[in-house]
């Protein structure tokens, strides 16, 4: 049976090239955007090196201290009772914004307090600075990241030589560093010749130990050039006694099961960080983000990120949705077309037995089955795009891929497209009365 | 074999009511070819798909291969189409995207049969009508005759009781359309399949057992033709 229709989807393919041109370009077009946007999801927000673990881990990025400030608003009312004026006030204490201070936090809160979180596996704490080098006359903008040991534990890089600095190292203060495969190649010339050669930044003088591999995310949290330990920095940062710093703090939950009750303890623990007394602020909290909260609250920044993830998610969605909605009304307008010239076909069909069901099945079998062939095309030219985006720096920081995850959720993407365009035309056609199309 | 017992068909849209059948009542014993005559817009194509079970009678009782089928409802209605009754149209009506032997096979495809035991058969009911030469061909490549005996293949290869035949030879010359006849009344022979043809050829009737006449949706005569 499914041969039968496949011989007549192949067919019906063949029989008229415009109009299978124009709706295998129009589906291998949506596809590759498609495809596209996946790939560029997946890199952000999946689970790849060296963010494998991210739906355990759950960010401390922004520490809040604030007052709330209210108004308040005046009613006076007045009526006539008995020939008598009477007025009658309403006061009303309307919550009109925040005086505050955020930023990033000071080490003192992430090892003193928010080092307290439970349950957690472990935790790692870090900040980004830039640097400039020179060598042979050549400018270099590094991005630094200085860390602690357990940093190299809760992410999952793959190191092309070498190995991560140890918690010996880092208590030692010792002038250790890693590179990315690209600062290796540009400034030492190669990723083994990077191994054991020094790199002066900041007056100090750091011994190449390691050098990993090209990582494919934005995320800023993973994303530098080169890795020094956190006790190599300017010693104040370390001993700074107030709250607000460079720092920021990724924890990590054993189980996805425990992300939930580390991120509300990370949240309790931070309501109890004391306020220095000079500090005129009444309360103070801390953002604790899970990957999806931290990219909403970049975009959308509201008070309450609840908010911006789910303006992100419309965003995704809703965005989505109408870029698929224009090729699939388009579709199905197309489709409706070419089924109604099938009417004899579809009246013999019942005639000899076949039911609605399977006249509907047949149809939007061979809906899918062209839009498999549009999502192959598609596949193709995704990749190729993938490829040339890679390769023009368009997107500096961010490597697409076109994983087994990308291409699990392109067919999920096909199949719907292939039966949301053929549900609607192949329901209709399947209603047909046999004689109306006998008269053909 | 076929009994309809008083039937009536009244077509309606908002002003006009057409009657296109009224009040007949027709009985086939098994093994006969019959055939309706009459002008056009008689009501003989309406005749035929009340038969077919292609359009429902207003009124009336339609009793096929001893089954009383005027109530019957999609699902059971597409099985007894499917096991009881073979249809040959004026158009032959085959699937031009489907090879001669795909097309012959449809009947089996609703019938679950193995596509093994399809093609067996297929290819048996192409050889019944002379064509087990043109298997693999397309029915754009076919002459009038050839398609038409396609058509008789798929319509007698899952061995229905009845045979329906709305115009079989009308589009065909007359070479042909004897060709074509033959082989329905060598069927109507040897198979004992009962046959319900329309036409409008008086010498095409002539062939058949029995003639019944219809003039503005009524029944004038009905007579043995031998």
């Amino acid at each position: 049976m499914l041969l039968n229709y496949l011989k007549m989807a192949l067919k019906a393919l063949g029989r008229n090239r415009m109009y299978t041109a124009i709706t295998l370009f129009g589906i291998s077009f949506t596809l590759m955007v498609l495809m596209i946007i996946l790939a560029l999801y997946d890199t952000e927000m999946g689970s790849n090196t060296p963010i494998s673990r991210g739906d355990r881990i759950v960010n401390a990025s922004r520490l809040e201290m604030f007052t709330e400030m209210s108004d308040t608003t005046w009613t006076i009312d007045s009526q006539l009772v008995a020939g008598q004026m009477t007025y009658d006030t309403l006061d009303k204490e309307i919550n009109s914004g925040r005086y505050m201070s955020a930023g990033y936090m000071s080490y003192r809160v992430l090892t003193e307090h928010l080092s307290k979180v439970e349950p957690k596996e472990s935790y790692t704490l870090f900040f980004n600075r830039m640097f400039t080098v020179f060598k042979d006359g050549q400018k270099f903008s590094l991005r630094g990241l200085y860390t602690d040991s357990e940093y190299w534990n809760i992410y999952d890089f793959t190191f092309l030589a070498g190995g991560p600095f140890n918690y010996a190292q880092v208590e030692s203060a010792e002038s250790v560093a890693i590179l990315s495969q690209q600062t290796a190649e540009d400034y030492f010339g190669g990723i083994r010749e990077a191994i054991g050669q020094n790199l002066p930044l900041s007056g100090r003088s750091y011994e190449i130990i390691g050098v990993i591999d090209r990582i494919r995310t934005s995320n800023d949290d993973v994303n530098a050039e080169v890795y020094m330990p956190v006790t190599t920095t300017v010693p104040d940062l370390l001993t700074d006694n107030s709250n607000q710093g460079p720092f920021q703090g990724a924890f990590l939950a054993a189980s996805t099961s425990e992300v939930e009750a580390m991120k509300q303890s990370m949240i309790h623990i931070g309501k109890q960080i004391p306020i220095p007394p000079e500090m005129d602020f009444e309360q103070i909290s801390i953002d604790a983000f899970n990957r999806e909260e931290s990219y909403a609250d970049d975009l959308f920044y509201e008070d309450d990120v609840r908010d911006s993830v789910l303006y992100f998610r419309l965003l995704l969605f809703v965005g989505l949705g109408l870029f698929i909605l224009i090729p699939v009304l388009n579709l199905i307008n197309i489709n409706l077309t070419r089924m109604m010239e099938r009417a004899s076909e579809i009246s013999v069909r019942k005639a000899y037995g076949a039911r609605r069901d399977q006249i509907l099945g047949q149809f939007l079998f061979e809906n899918v089955i062209v839009t498999f062939i549009g999502g192959l095309i598609g596949l193709g030219l995704s990749l190729f795009v993938i490829q040339v985006i890679n390769s023009s720096g368009a997107m500096p920081n961010t490597v697409l891929s076109f994983n087994g995850t990308v291409f699990f959720y392109s067919f999920l993407l096909c199949l719907a497209l292939g039966i949301l365009s053929g549900l609607l035309p192949a329901w209709r056609i399947s209603k047909q009365q046999i004689s109306e199309g006998l008269r053909q | 074999m076929i009994k309809l017992q008083k039937i009536s068909k009244v077509y309606q849209t908002d002003t006009i009511e057409t009657v296109a059948l009224d009040n007949i009542s027709l009985e086939v014993p098994g093994g006969q070819f019959l055939s309706i005559m009459g002008p056009s817009g008689c009501g003989k194509s309406t005749l035929l798909n009340i038969i077919g079970l292609i359009d429902a009678p207003t009124e009336g009782k339609v009793t096929l291969s001893g089954e009383q089928v005027t109530n019957y409802t999609g699902r059971k209605t597409a099985r007894f189409r499917n096991e009881q009754l073979g249809f040959i149209f004026q158009n032959f009506h085959l699937i031009n995207d489907l090879s001669v032997i795909d097309n012959v096979e449809l009947p089996l495809l609703y019938r679950g049969t193995s596509s093994r035991k399809r093609r067996q058969l297929a290819a048996e009911a192409l050889q019944q009508v002379g064509l087990s030469n043109r298997i693999k061909h397309f029915p754009t490549q076919l002459s009038g005759g050839q398609k038409q005996r396609v058509a008789i293949a798929r319509a007698i290869v899952g061995k229905p009781n009845i045979i329906l035949a709305d115009e079989p030879t009308g589009n065909l010359d007359s070479a042909m359309g004897d060709e074509v006849m033959d082989i329905l009344l060598q069927l109507n022979k040897e198979l004992s399949t009962t046959i319900v043809m329309v036409t409008h050829d008086e010498r095409m009737a002539k062939k058949t057992d029995r003639l019944v006449r219809l003039f503005d949706g009524s029944q004038v005569s009905t007579a043995a033709t031998l």
